[in-house]
């Protein structure tokens, strides 16, 4: 074994993990990280460290299919893609719908039938959703630490709207037709409270969906405009 | 002060949605897929500049993300650095193992990628963009240009000593050296920053 000094040690770590060194000195160094602790938390360091210089690339959108080519590889059973592109089938005809009828049908098709549908909520009630927009690009992280506390949406990256747009977000509650949870900022955060018959039924297993609307929202009380990202409430 | 506060609440929430990737929990996946799969994509096509090979690699990456989730270890890093670290390890794994590099790869191939990686960063766009992480970005405005440049080309492109001293057209030996004293130099700033070594 490869006796390394701490300077030499630091050095080699670094360069790992900067991306300098060869494949033939690449290989060596995985098997010296196995063998050697010292070098392994070294280049964790590093690792930790020089993170932050990913900030500097932008996200690129990636293709859908390789979510679905994940998924045939873990869950070649599970039927959840074709499910998903029944959702936004619905969510076409619910665009151009303002009847009670296709929003009532739509909430009965967008529960995905191979997820399970936890019917209690934690005890404190912290939930979290990222909203998708159809080819699963994230849009918009809600969170809430408790059900005593505010909904927050995090805008992660959206289409930038006219002035004339808005973005609205709906609770999608089954045999009901959405609810209004509130207008969202375009960027940051936005803190929404919603009333406590609305807080209720923020469930694991519910949808949320976000459309596009007026300034002021939805003159309906139903989505109007195209809907663009949806997500189901997953337990925090 | 309140886009730090907001990438504080992501880690947790991602932290949390790995610890229930870990138990087998698929929607927190999936949540957890959506939330963090563009910046690994964005990384590694700046990093190979070729799409096609970056759809392999970040399905394979994401595969071991399930596999290995109960790994995660929240004291030691956040999320997003154990994802960057997998990410960065299986990528520059392929670059290595391509013997010419990118002299395989078509230019049309190169220009796809590099459409799809909007832009080509410069150091000085590091600077600004991880403002929020005040150490990092301090330590490396301390670095002389040249230092600057070739731990910053070596990081996101997977440039090794020789590809850097073409790139930037400096004898092997001088570009090894900044490399080697600016990373000495950075260690040094980051433990005085409270960086524990």
């Amino acid at each position: 074994m490869i006796r390394l000094n701490d300077e030499l040690r630091d050095a080699l770590a670094a360069e790992y993990v900067l991306g300098t060194q060869s494949r033939l000195v690449r290989k060596r160094m995985e098997r010296l990280i196995d063998q050697d602790a010292a070098l392994a938390a070294r280049v964790e360091w590093w690792h930790r460290e020089l993170a932050p210089m990913n900030n500097a690339l932008d996200p690129v959108p990636v293709p859908p299919w390789i979510w679905r080519r994940i998924e045939n590889k873990l869950r070649p059973e599970d039927t959840t893609a074709e499910v998903r592109g029944g959702w936004w089938g619905n969510l076409m005809v619910w665009r151009w719908s303002t009847g009670l009828a296709a929003a009532l049908a739509l909430v009965l098709a967008i529960t995905p039938p191979s997820e399970p549908q936890p019917t209690t909520m934690t005890a404190d009630g912290g939930v979290v959703l990222v909203l998708t927009d159809e080819e699963s690009r994230s849009a918009w992280l809600v969170s809430r630490k408790s059900d005593s506390d505010p909904l927050k949406a995090q805008a992660l990256a959206l289409p930038v709207l006219t002035m004339e747009q808005a973005y609205e977000l709906w609770l999608l509650p089954p045999n009901e037709s959405p609810r209004s949870l509130g207008l969202l900022n375009d960027s940051g955060s936005t803190i929404l409270q919603p009333g406590s018959d609305l807080s209720q039924l923020l469930e694991p297993g519910l949808s949320m969906a976000v459309s596009v609307e007026p300034p002021g929202g939805s003159p309906t009380g139903t989505p109007t405009g195209p809907v663009l990202f949806t997500g189901a409430i997953l337990e925090l | 002060m309140n886009s730090r506060i907001d990438t504080d609440s992501k880690q947790k929430v991602l932290a949390r949605l790995m610890q229930k990737t870990a138990r087998g929990d698929w929607q927190a996946f999936s949540m957890l897929y959506a939330m963090t799969s563009s910046q690994m994509f964005g990384s590694m096509l700046h990093l190979t500049n070729y799409a096609p090979v970056c759809e392999d690699l970040l399905q394979e990456v994401y595969l071991t993300v399930w596999r290995r989730a109960g790994e995660y270890r929240p004291e030691k890093a956040n999320v997003t650095t154990w994802l960057v670290t997998i990410t960065r390890n299986r990528t520059l794994d392929w670059l290595r193992s391509q013997s010419a590099g990118m002299n395989k790869l078509t230019s049309e191939q190169s220009t796809e990628a590099l459409d799809l990686a909007s832009g080509n960063p410069t150091p000085e766009d590091m600077a600004e963009s991880f403002s929020e992480e005040a150490a990092l970005a301090e330590c490396f405005d301390q670095l002389n240009p040249q230092q600057r440049q070739a731990i910053f080309l070596s990081y996101v492109k997977g440039h090794t000593h020789s590809e850097l001293a073409e790139q930037l057209n400096s004898a092997l030996g001088t570009v090894k050296g900044w490399v080697r004293r600016g990373l000495k130099q950075l260690k040094s700033c980051l433990q005085g920053n409270g960086g524990e070594a």
